[in-house]
């Protein structure tokens, strides 16, 4: 599986909105990261989804990275990220197991993977760790769930993994009474399905997001250069099966 | 030099007539690629003829001798009407099917003459194989989509279009997830039956909607392989990969340049619409690239690449990224240099970068890939220079020919000169390398040194100083020019016949016989 850094991305999707691709128009617009992170939003048809986990304490997750299908996990809809070391590639390539290495030496109260998650999850029962953060905006979040991962093997954490990606997936679509001609998480639905498929899971409420929206924007600019976005790879699509193999 | 080992009489498996073939299918290659971007395989189509017709008498010359000719493994073939003995329809060699060096090239010069005449029958050719390729290959989209693209890797597709429309009806066959259980396990015998079954699909999904869906999951292969094949591109080594490699992305380029554009419709997930933005860009530098290559020919200039075209490019990445890194900015955005020679730039200033006189490997294209680049582009390697006549020199001529001083006097009087300066220099050359006196030997050498400076790919050059090399009795080098002038004017009968006689020399009769052959070929220019 490839990454590629969530700078490069959200550039990208800044140069697509300004429709200035082509000869030196990317470069001769001037824009903060926080601007070219709005047009990612604007752009993205579905959600994201943060991977936390600490290299150490949580290595059944970052073997299952490893394992190189996180971005198929994901699928079309979400754009899996995930923190690398040292720095997230800029052109984009395979994800080797040293990049997995974030924060190896910091204690899981100083990792920044963690510090995402008690913004998000601040109440006196942060959720335990690893896990997943599925949020609608990187700007500035309006719905938040943490899907715990809770897992003995990378297997089993693959296994979660998609069970978690799939649940979101099936609720992504467009907004009843919202014609913006895009596609959403409904994370009311969402919640439901993770019930369903009994997966433990937190929501934050309205007034906790504004503040982890507060939090998350300097969060974000302050370890940007570490945020790799997951690119599909697509492995093991066969001819007339459909793809996306549930179980 | 070529990568040739010096052998003995009794080791005549690793021939010299082996490589020199070895060279020759590369140039098939190179020419398919190369002619793919630079859209100028129609008015080149006799010299391509000729080139394989040579190719094939070289491969029948060897076998003819009992010399054993080298083994193509791991290339990407499919069956052509003609010569074909196995019931597969294509796959690799030795790992899918077993094909003989004459079928493999029959395969291309068969299909490619198709190309221009029936694209449709051309196109529906490689849709049908690589369909059933895929197919018999556990139904592996991936594989079926590496080996398509291997096929455009290697040549088989030398009008661009034709690979991109080929390539799309595959994905939307998959897409639209017809029923093609019906080539499973299917040979070559039941060729009508699968065009019927193969047919009918179409006609039965002509109205079906996509399964967008899968579209984009099987985008998302297609993304993954290109982006493999880019990194391959970034660490080319030499200025003939970088030339390849960048031609070899065109294909898949364009066709993400064409989905890109009807992304919004296709409802392509957010990672892959961003990554086609991206590609679309590459594509737009490639096609620069190819551009420039065809000005150089319209001017007949020098086929050097340097940087002096990328100033204002790197300028204006300069003011953009004032702490230094512009140049890492810039050659991860833009398909415009290697990594090997961003190194080489690394202390350049943006004022001096077009200045920096890159080493001759990434200056000019070398020996055995300046045929293929003049076929794309419509030169002949006698015809160019290392670097241009001397202003003054054209300046005179223009006025000698009392013409206005304008671009197109100089083109036309820079035309001129070579012309007369190309013939003049293949006398010289011959001059000197009949210069019997060994006191003379180092001058002599020496001078055609320099000649073959200034005229780097002329073949008679080349071929008089593989001749003079030998009568010095330096071996390594006479066959390394010998081989080098018949890669870049397989035409001319004297040099067949001195590669005989430097084999005859070296003892190796059956290899003496086989290039007398070749140079028995009624259509070679005598040019005694």
């Amino acid at each position: 599986m490839k990454c590629l850094s969530l700078i490069k991305i959200a550039e990208e999707a800044a140069y697509l909105a300004e429709g200035k691709r082509y000869a030196l128009g990317p470069i001769t617009t001037p824009r903060t990261f926080k601007e070219a992170l709005r047009a990612l939003d604007d752009r993205h048809r579905g959600v994201y989804a943060f991977v936390a986990f600490h290299p150490v304490a949580d290595r059944l997750v970052s073997e299952y990275i490893d394992l190189g299908t996180l971005g198929d996990d994901a699928g079309p809809a979400i754009v899996a990220l995930f923190l690398v070391t040292p720095e997230a590639p800029r052109v984009p390539r395979e994800v080797h197991a040293s990049d997995l290495q974030f924060g190896v030496t910091l204690t899981f109260e100083e990792h920044p993977a963690y510090d995402l998650v008690r913004f998000f999850f601040p109440s006196e029962s942060t959720p335990r760790l690893p896990g997943i953060v599925f949020f609608d905006r990187l700007g500035a979040a309006r719905s938040a769930i943490y899907v715990l991962l809770d897992a003995k093997s990378k297997d089993q954490v693959m296994k979660l993994a998609r069970k978690a990606f799939e649940a979101a997936d099936r609720c992504v679509g467009r907004t009843p009474g919202l014609d913006d001609g895009r596609l959403h998480l409904d994370f009311d639905r969402f919640a439901a399905q993770l019930l369903k498929a009994s997966l433990p899971y937190y929501r934050q409420g309205k007034k906790g997001l504004r503040a982890a929206a507060y939090l998350t924007g300097a969060w974000l600019n302050k370890n940007k250069s570490a945020i790799a976005a997951a690119i599909p790879k697509v492995a093991g699509l066969a001819g007339k099966a459909g793809g996306g193999d549930a179980e | 030099m070529i990568d040739f080992r010096e052998k003995s009489d009794d080791a005549l498996n690793a021939s010299w007539i082996g490589h020199v073939i070895e060279l020759q299918i590369e140039q098939l290659r190179f020419i398919g690629v190369l002619s793919a971007s630079s859209g100028h395989f129609e008015q080149e189509s006799d010299h391509v003829r000729a080139v394989w017709e040579i190719t094939s008498a070289t491969i029948a010359a060897a076998r003819r001798h009992n010399i054993e000719v080298p083994r193509q493994h791991a290339r990407p073939v499919v069956y052509n009407p003609s010569n074909w003995h196995n019931e597969a329809l294509c796959g690799y060699i030795g790992s899918d099917v077993s094909v003989s060096l004459p079928e493999l090239i029959t395969s291309y010069m068969e299909l490619w003459l198709l190309s221009s005449k029936l694209s449709e029958s051309y196109k529906n050719h490689f849709l049908k194989c690589a369909l059933w390729f895929t197919q018999n290959h556990g139904a592996d989209l991936r594989r079926g989509l590496v080996f398509l693209l291997d096929l455009f890797y290697s040549g088989f597709f030398p009008r661009v279009r034709l690979f991109t429309e080929t390539l799309d009806s595959f994905v939307r066959f998959y897409a639209l997830e017809a029923d093609l259980t019906f080539l499973d396990g299917t040979t070559l015998k039941e060729k009508e039956t699968i065009n019927q079954e193969l047919a009918a699909v179409v006609r039965m999904t002509a109205q079906s909607p996509l399964n967008l869906e899968r579209y984009d999951q099987i985008l998302g292969i297609v993304i993954d392989l290109v982006l493999d094949r880019v990194e391959v591109a970034y660490r080319a080594q030499s200025l003939d990969e970088w030339i390849f490699e960048q031609a070899a992305l065109y294909g898949p380029l364009l066709y993400l340049g064409f989905v890109h554009a009807a992304a919004d419709e296709l409802k392509v997930g957010t990672t892959n619409r961003l990554l086609l933005s991206r590609f679309e860009e590459m594509a737009a530098d490639l096609g620069a690239t190819a551009g420039f290559r065809a000005v150089q020919a319209d001017f007949h200039l020098p086929p050097e690449w340097s940087l002096d075209a990328k100033d204002k490019l790197a300028t204006a990445y300069q003011e953009r990224f004032p702490d230094g890194s512009w140049l890492d900015r810039m050659t991860e955005d833009r398909m415009v240099m290697p990594n090997a020679v961003r190194e080489l730039v690394r202390h350049a200033s943006t004022h001096t970068l077009g200045n920096v006189r890159l080493p001759r490997e990434w200056r000019l294209p070398s020996e055995r890939v300046i045929r293929p680049l003049c076929i794309a582009h419509g030169r002949h390697p006698a015809m160019l220079r290392s670097t241009d006549f001397p202003n003054d020199l054209l300046a005179a001529g223009v006025r000698a020919m009392d013409l206005p001083f304008t671009p197109e006097s100089v083109v036309t009087v820079r035309a001129q000169l070579l012309a007369e300066d190309s013939s003049a220099i293949a006398l010289e050359a011959r001059d000197l390398a009949q210069t019997a006196d060994p006191a003379l030997a180092y001058e002599t050498q020496l001078h055609l040194a320099q000649l073959r400076e200034i005229y780097p790919w002329h073949p008679e050059v080349c071929h008089q100083s593989g001749k003079f090399a030998q009568t010095t009795g330096d071996f390594s080098s006479a066959l390394t020019m010998l081989t080098y002038s018949v890669l870049m004017d397989p035409f001319s009968k004297q040099a067949w016949l001195s590669m005989s006689t430097l084999a005859s020399v070296k003892q190796w009769s059956s290899e003496a016989a086989a290039f007398r052959d070749v140079s028995a070929l009624p259509f070679l220019v005598d040019d005694r």
